[in-house]
């Protein structure tokens, strides 16, 4: 027997949630259930699409469209009869997954594919104080942890991965890379057809720092700036003044009319703020009915940049597929109008659409619009697969590391069950790769980097006893709408909050039962009465003993871009300092292997003519002697 | 079970349909044979396309699987294979489904208790992908090894999982060895994961290296490149086109007058470090003398280091040049070593005077698009000409050699040519100078220290090799009956002392294995009664899904030789047997 009895027993009467049953989901399920687990319940919002099938083996072209928390549960009990698995196709930041619903569990299995859930259930597990498995994947690296409640580190332990995300001013007014033509594009689709989200405004901005008079450090004045919802200086109609979707309304979603607004009259618009084109290359408005008379052949001249491919970037060879072609202009043109027309009627016919990397005609309308804006700022178009896995944000999968992935979950599971703490490790897999036989014959490589579990961070926001901290805004111009979203659910990952003033008034600042339609949400926290100096006490109504204590300490100097500043965070009462683990490095690639699996997508995309800043990692020191081979050390930079 | 006497498993339709009693339909609806359009599998395949390319699913869907042995580590294997679109597999095996198969292998089910255990496994693995085409023989592994070797030649890669026997490896070795088909064989044996790859020759066309260092030929520029540079003058340019030259072109720009000043190019660490000062003093400056932030020129001076001086052959490519089968053609050489010394030719010749062909292809970098193409047109300019000289030679050495001169195509030496740098040759030990007499185990089994799980993972893997001798002595796995597993387990540590003395392990190696150390690995494996746990099936079965895909795709370097995974401690180990 490989386990002892008594293992054998608590596999078999555990009662163990798993949440995501993706594409590590279906291994998890299935070496559950092969390894003695019998009481399972599985959540997962998500249903089947054809992208799936490459790995996610409990379903069939024939499940296409169902929800995969059904059809894995189903599948399982065709595996194993005896076993009792419940679903839930929904998602699991919800009221009725409280604390309690967690209590019920000896262990839960996290299988997710995002932070913000990932992050939720962390949560979940640190109020119900249940062992937590965390893991991902991503192409050929993965990795698997234990969380134990304030005796290792938890999720949120480690800051999160920087979210690639652009200043406003440069995806609006001074594009320079196709990504923020891209994002730009997913933008416009959600004002037009969508859930408008005022962050994500695609006219151009007057406010633009770079507006100021030498604009590099911020000192100069609005010397020359267009006002605010005014004229323009060269008198063109402002289009600033009215919303996009109200002018596509206006105009009955007239495609061609569309064009105009977005791709002439928004550019030359831009043209007259002159100072934005000082040192830059100024955009060209695009004629749309030059375009669609020209015939078509010319248009569609052969791009250089999609021919032949670098060796380290996924190997693909170009022109096989008419996904990879790159269009010309006039291709373009063609089918942002097809795709305005498309998405107009599915807008009257179902309301408001959800951008979707699988929906065709939203990615087709997202290709066009990006390259059409490219084309206007003399960047780089590129093909629909290029801009799918850009903007999709898609992450390249295969069975065998999620294979491996959840071998190991089951491996870190069992020492759980067990009791063994020290038993569970971070366990870090790549695939076997090239060692420098030259320099090193006889080195060994490991494909994993297996660590001890860290102690909790001193000060996490998840996993602190208590916690209060501090931060830096300013408080006459940040709007409770942006406090919310930005510092009580980004930064403090609260999935509900209530937030009052910590005095005796105990005002209500957020209350999590208006969900985000509370009255006040536009006015400034100045507003409330706050000022520097005053704290907020903030509760997330989905966890029944996590509460955070903020104090604002206003600051008018803080960066353009920046909308507010955490100080260090400190805890009451005392916590022992991490001490060194033998596979000290491990963390480091666990860092960086987990910013790649979060954050993915952005950063592999090449072949344009621009960017790379991430790169310079050649300096880096090697042929440390201890635990890890420098093959697994140095995995963050290519995959 | 009607056993097909075929011996020739392939792919093509015609003998698909004719052996058609073996194969297996369940799960072939017609809605889903309507699918296998073009667009539908490259929907379904878009995840993984985005890692290995059409050329590379076009290659895993060309390839004939052989795997013996439909044990959950087998067919672990099979389904990260199946999934992704593998051509075709044949499962050999001659088990019948026991009670014990449904508590660790997903490819069984209650009702086929009783029946062949290749049958159920090949039937339920093509019910997960209507691309992939599946048959299976249940003739043991012994009767086919001796009565018709010639069955195995027909597979692109055989592997060989959960074989008890040595002996029987060692077979199947002698057959695939000669023939040069990759044999893979593994095990996931109790708490125990062990892969062990044999390939006498295996060809990487893109090793994908980390860390790799584009050569930019930025220290010897061809005449082109010059021109291009030259064309380019820094002082007679706007502010914005200033800041929008590409990065490639301030460096040779740099580098010429770097060599002016000083009489030669900066090689050493910290010749580059004032090169990068004096790169970067080549900003723009405002009227009050500061000098402006140009992205172009930060990206010049953070590649200095990495990019400046790298040009020339990588050692990996010298090697190749270096090997006998370079020097040694015959009609009979493979592609890949016809197309190594043409390229040698050309790198030693007047063409590459002492470069590899230009790859063409460049990094990102900041610039304007017309700057950009212009760049990118002049390096794949020269990636065509060199590419086409290269191919001269190897029509002339196809020539010579008396094959076609079309025996190798232009778009097959654009490839290589494209990926000169890249382009890597592995050949491991045979299992025969592993498993068979004068063993090369002693080699691979030193410089541990007793924490090391290097050295933990050596031990088990001695065990496991304890473990095939007493199968063999005896005909069972150690600790299968709970009344004789402490005996079992003294036995075992007897095989594991002999066999380290047998293969002759280190003075320091016998010192670490001590007799307590060895007394408790054998009870640890005794324990384990031969059982298969699946998670450790799982890891291995993905492991080897990997292998398998980077023999047959020719992309990244398969493991060489040997890895052994310790589920309890999660560490895995690789040694080279």
């Amino acid at each position: 027997m490989a386990f002892d009895p008594q293992t054998a027993h608590s596999i078999a009467t555990a009662k163990v949630f798993m949440v995501g049953a993706g594409g590590i989901g279906c291994e998890l399920l299935k070496n559950l259930l092969l390894t003695g687990f019998r009481d399972i319940q599985l959540i997962d919002l998500d249903t089947i699409e054809v992208s799936n099938l490459n790995r996610q083996f409990l379903f069939r072209s024939e499940h296409v469209g169902k929800p995969k928390a059904e059809i894995a549960a189903q599948s399982g009990l065709e595996l194993c009869p005896e076993a009792k698995i419940t679903f839930y196709h929904e998602s699991v930041i919800q009221a009725k997954f409280n604390v309690k619903f967690f209590s019920q569990f000896d262990l839960v299995l996290n299988a997710l594919d995002n932070a913000a859930a990932r992050s939720h259930v962390n949560r979940m597990c640190l109020a119900a104080d249940r062992p937590l498995i965390e893991s991902g994947s991503s192409g050929y690296l993965g990795n698997c942890k234990a969380i134990f409640k304030g005796k290792t580190e938890c999720f949120d332990c480690q800051p999160p991965a920087p979210q690639k995300t652009f200043p406003g001013c440069t995806i609006r007014n001074t594009p320079s890379e196709p990504i923020h033509c891209i994002v730009w594009a997913k933008h416009l689709f959600n004002q037009l057809f969508g859930e408008a989200d005022p962050d994500q405004d695609v006219s151009p901005n007057t406010a633009d720092p770079s507006l100021l008079v030498d604009g590099q450090n911020g000192t100069g004045h609005h010397n020359g700036a267009p006002h605010q919802n005014g004229s323009s200086p060269t008198g063109i109609a402002s289009t600033v003044a009215i919303s996009t979707r109200e002018q596509a309304v206006s105009c009955g979603y007239n495609a061609i009319t569309l064009f105009e607004k977005l791709f002439r009259d928004d550019i030359a618009y831009l043209l007259s703020m002159e100072k934005l084109w000082e040192k830059r290359r100024k955009p060209v408005v695009l004629d749309v009915q030059a375009i669609l008379r020209e015939p078509q052949a010319i248009l569609q001249e052969p791009q250089p940049l999609d021919s032949d491919r670098s060796n380290g970037d996924g190997g693909s060879t170009a022109g096989d597929h008419e996904d990879k072609r790159v269009w010309g202009i006039g291709e373009n043109a063609r089918v942002f109008i097809r795709s305005v027309r498309g998405l107009k009627a599915s807008l009257e016919k179902l309301g408001n659409l959800v951008w979707d990397k699988d929906d065709e005609v939203a990615m087709d309308f997202v290709t066009a619009v990006a390259n059409l804006r490219s084309s206007c700022f003399g960047i780089a178009t590129l093909s629909r697969y290029d801009i799918k896995q850009m903007a999709g944000n898609i992450i390249a999968a295969v069975a065998s590391t999620n294979a491996i992935v959840a071998g190991f979950i089951i491996c870190n599971a069992v020492q759980v069950l067990r009791g063994n703490q020290s038993g569970c490790y971070n366990i870090i897999t790549r695939m076997f790769r090239d060692a420098v036989p030259a320099t090193a014959p006889k080195r060994r490589i490991r494909t994993t980097g297996v660590s001890r579990l860290d102690v909790p961070r001193p000060g996490c926001v998840s996993c602190s006893e208590r916690v209060e901290i501090g931060i830096k805004l300013r408080i006459a111009s940040i709007t409770v709408k942006e406090f919310e979203e930005k510092v009580v659910k980004g930064y403090l990952k609260m999935s509900a909050p209530d937030v009052e003033l910590d005095d005796a008034s105990g005002k209500i600042i957020i209350s999590s039962d208006d969900a985000g339609e509370g009255k006040n949400r536009d006015k400034p926290l100045a507003f409330f009465g706050i000022q520097d100096g005053t704290r907020l006490k903030c509760e997330d109504s989905l966890l029944d003993d996590y509460e955070v204590t903020v104090t604002l300490h206003n600051d008018d100097h803080l960066a353009e871009d920046t909308l507010f500043l955490p100080l260090d965070a400190h805890v009451e009462g005392e916590l022992a300092q991490p001490t060194v683990e033998p596979f000290e490095q491990a963390k480091g690639i666990k860092r960086k292997l987990e910013e790649e699996i979060l954050t993915p997508g952005m950063s592999g995309n090449k072949r344009v003519a621009l960017l790379a800043s991430n790169s310079d990692a050649a300096s880096e020191p090697n042929g440390n002697g201890n635990g890890l081979s420098e093959d697994v050390i140095d995995m963050s930079h290519r995959f | 079970m009607k056993r097909g006497d075929v011996d020739h498993p392939s792919a093509t339709a015609a003998e698909e349909a004719s052996s058609a009693k073996r194969q297996c339909t369940s799960g072939l609806s017609l809605a889903v044979v309507m699918e296998q359009s073009a667009d539908h599998k490259t929907k379904k395949y878009d995840r993984q396309l985005r890692l290995w390319g059409d050329h590379g699913q076009a290659a895993l869907e060309k390839a004939r699987v052989c795997l013996i042995g439909a044990t959950a580590t087998g067919t672990e294997i099979l389904k990260n294979l199946v999934l992704p679109g593998l051509g075709s597999f044949c499962i050999v095996d001659s088990e019948t489904v026991k009670m014990g198969d449904l508590g660790s292998n997903f490819f069984v089910t209650a009702q086929d208790i009783g029946g062949f255990r290749a049958e159920a496994a090949t039937r339920l693995l093509l019910e997960m992908n209507s691309d992939v085409k599946g048959q299976y023989m249940t003739d043991t592994l012994e009767s086919l090894v001796a009565n018709r070797p010639s069955f195995f030649q027909h597979f692109t890669i055989v592997i060989a999982a959960d074989v008890p026997s040595e002996k029987l490896l060692l077979d199947l070795g002698r057959i695939l060895w000669p023939v040069g088909i990759p044999l893979v064989a593994c095990r996931a044996y109790g708490l125990v994961g062990w892969i062990r790859i044999v390939c006498r020759e295996h060809f990487v066309t893109e090793s994908k290296p980390d860390n790799f260092i584009q050569d930019l030929r930025l220290d010897t520029p061809f005449p082109e490149l010059v021109a291009l540079k030259d064309s380019v003058d820094f002082g007679a340019m706007t502010k914005k086109a200033h800041s929008h030259v590409p990065f490639v072109i301030i460096l040779l720009a740099f580098l010429e007058k770097w060599k002016t000043l000083r009489g030669s190019l900066p090689t050493t660490y910290q010749d580059k470090v004032k090169f990068r000062e004096f790169v970067d003093e080549g900003r723009l400056k405002n009227d009050d003398g500061i000098p402006l932030a140009e992205e172009n020129f930060e990206e010049a001076c953070k590649a200095v280091v990495k990019t400046v001086g790298v040009s020339k052959v990588p050692d990996e490519i010298e090697r190749l040049f270096r090997d006998p089968a370079c020097d040694n053609l015959t009609i009979f050489s493979p592609k890949f070593w016809i197309v190594i010394r043409a390229i040698r030719d050309f790198t030693v010749g007047a063409e590459g005077a002492g470069h590899l062909p230009v790859s063409g292809a460049l990094p990102d970098m900041f610039s304007d698009t017309e700057s950009f193409v212009h760049l990118q047109n002049v390096y794949k300019a020269k990636a065509d000409s060199d590419a086409a000289a290269v191919y001269a030679k190897v029509c002339q050495l196809n020539r010579d050699l008396g094959l076609s001169e079309d025996f190798i195509s232009l778009s097959e030496v654009k490839y290589y040519s494209r990926n000169a740098a890249f382009l890597r040759c592995v050949r491991t030990t045979s299992l025969e100078e592993e498993l068979g007499e004068g063993s090369s185990v002693a080699a691979g089994l030193t410089g541990f220290s007793v924490d090391d799980p290097d050295f933990r993972n050596s031990l088990w893997y001695v065990m496991l090799r304890a473990v095939s001798h007493f199968h063999n002595q005896t005909g069972v796995l150690p600790g299968l009956e709970h009344k004789t597993y402490e005996e079992d387990a003294v036995q075992l540590k007897v095989f594991a002392q002999k066999f380290m003395k047998a293969v002759g392990v280190v003075d320091g190696f016998r010192e670490l294995a001590g007799d307590e150390v060895v007394a408790r690995y054998a009870r640890e494996v005794a324990r384990f009664g031969g059982e298969q746990v699946h998670s450790v099936a799982a890891f291995v079965g993905g492991t080897v899904g990997q292998e398998v895909i980077k023999l047959i795709t020719g992309q990244y370097v398969p493991l060489n030789n040997t890895l052994v995974y310790d589920a309890t401690a999660c560490t895995t180990s690789t040694f080279q047997f």
